[in-house]
């Protein structure tokens, strides 16, 4: 930064300060620059930047009326810059932490789920425990074995077969976890 | 990819705002002000235009520029005295509000204009805000002054106004002139 446009900036502060609008090109000429590479500085050159340059920019203008011209313009305005990046960083910082509580909110429930198939896991391993106290026969009759045997055209017995098998499930499944 | 010209409209619709905001600041004292001589002097309508003549002038003074802000400042400073005066003349004295134009009331007023209007001819004289800058104070206070002195009729405001005026250009003229 050279002093001629530091000096060029508080002129321009001045003049505006005092009402002087035609300042405003010399302002706009002067300062935007410093005021974008200040901004890019701190939030990184993205494309957040430029607005978050600008809103800064409107800023140090909608304060200029108060501004004290025995105060170096460019700190002047380096402090409004500073304070700005600051609540720009809080308000990023904040959306950050809503996005988080989001993402534990779904992951939450997820877990939900996570618990029904737990559950899920649990009955399917009760069943093959209940399963595997049948016979080798009542489990091919099931057809939870690959049955190597033809097991021919389903007739009455086959399904009283089928009736008996599962009956013996069901007593298995009530001796092992009861009626519930 | 904003331009330079939305950059500057936008800039200067800002700027415009704040100096609007700065502005309006001097609403918090003149409206009490106002409201205080009104319910005071009883002169209900006559504050209520003094002081809208008063409060409009001083925004737009503040608003314009620092040399107009300056005036204001000035001017409602030059004005109190006479407004405090008028007041409580107002107060000790009811008797005051049927005074005619050429009375002890004139001369006690046009005695406390005086004072004012010499300091802010001094202000002018000094070059704080020139003749024009003088001038304008004078009349903010002529407005300010005439607020309290609403209540003592128009023998009050005219012996407060002649004070603040002779006050001003007897400081303002020997010094840019003399």
């Amino acid at each position: 930064m050279d002093i001629a446009r530091r000096k060029a900036i508080h002129d321009a502060m001045v003049r505006l300060s005092d009402g002087d609008r035609s300042a405003f090109d010399l302002l706009v000429d002067e300062l935007w620059p410093v005021i974008m590479s200040f901004v890019e500085r701190g939030v990184g050159r993205s494309a957040d930047a430029e607005d978050v340059a600008q809103e800064v920019f409107y800023r140090i203008s909608s304060r200029i009326a108060d501004f004290d011209r025995n105060r170096d313009g460019l700190s002047w305005a380096f402090g409004i810059a500073s304070y700005e990046l600051m609540t720009q960083r809080k308000r990023t910082q904040r959306r950050r932490e809503v996005h988080d509580e989001t993402a534990l909110a779904t992951e939450a429930a997820h877990g939900a789920s996570q618990e029904e198939v737990l559950l899920n896991r649990e009955l399917v391993l009760a069943l093959e425990q209940a399963v595997g106290a049948l016979t080798e026969e009542d489990r091919s009759i099931l057809g939870l074995v690959p049955n190597t045997a033809d097991p021919g055209p389903a007739n009455a017995a086959t399904r009283k077969r089928k009736q008996r098998t599962l009956g013996r499930l069901r007593g298995l499944w009530r001796s092992i976890y009861g009626d519930s | 990819m904003v331009t330079r010209e939305q950059l500057k409209a936008g800039g200067l619709r800002a700027y415009e705002r704040g100096r609007l905001r700065t502005a309006l600041r001097v609403t918090w004292l003149l409206v009490p002000v106002s409201l205080l001589c009104a319910l005071e002097t009883g002169a209900g309508e006559t504050c209520a235009c003094v002081g809208t003549l008063l409060l409009g002038a001083a925004l737009y003074l503040r608003w314009r520029d620092r040399q107009g802000a300056n005036a204001v400042s000035a001017g409602l400073i030059a004005g109190s005295l006479p407004l405090v005066v008028g007041l409580a003349l107002g107060r000790l004295s009811p008797a005051y509000a049927s005074a005619p134009l050429w009375s002890s009331l004139t001369a006690i007023c046009l005695s406390v204009g005086l004072p004012s209007g010499i300091w802010l001819g001094a202000r002018g004289a000094r070059g704080q805000f020139g003749v024009a800058g003088a001038s304008t104070a004078t009349a903010i206070a002529m407005l300010a002054a005439s607020l309290g002195c609403a209540g003592v009729g128009l023998a009050g405001i005219a012996g407060a106004a002649a004070g603040l005026v002779l006050g001003a250009v007897a400081t303002v003229m020997p010094a840019r002139y003399g």
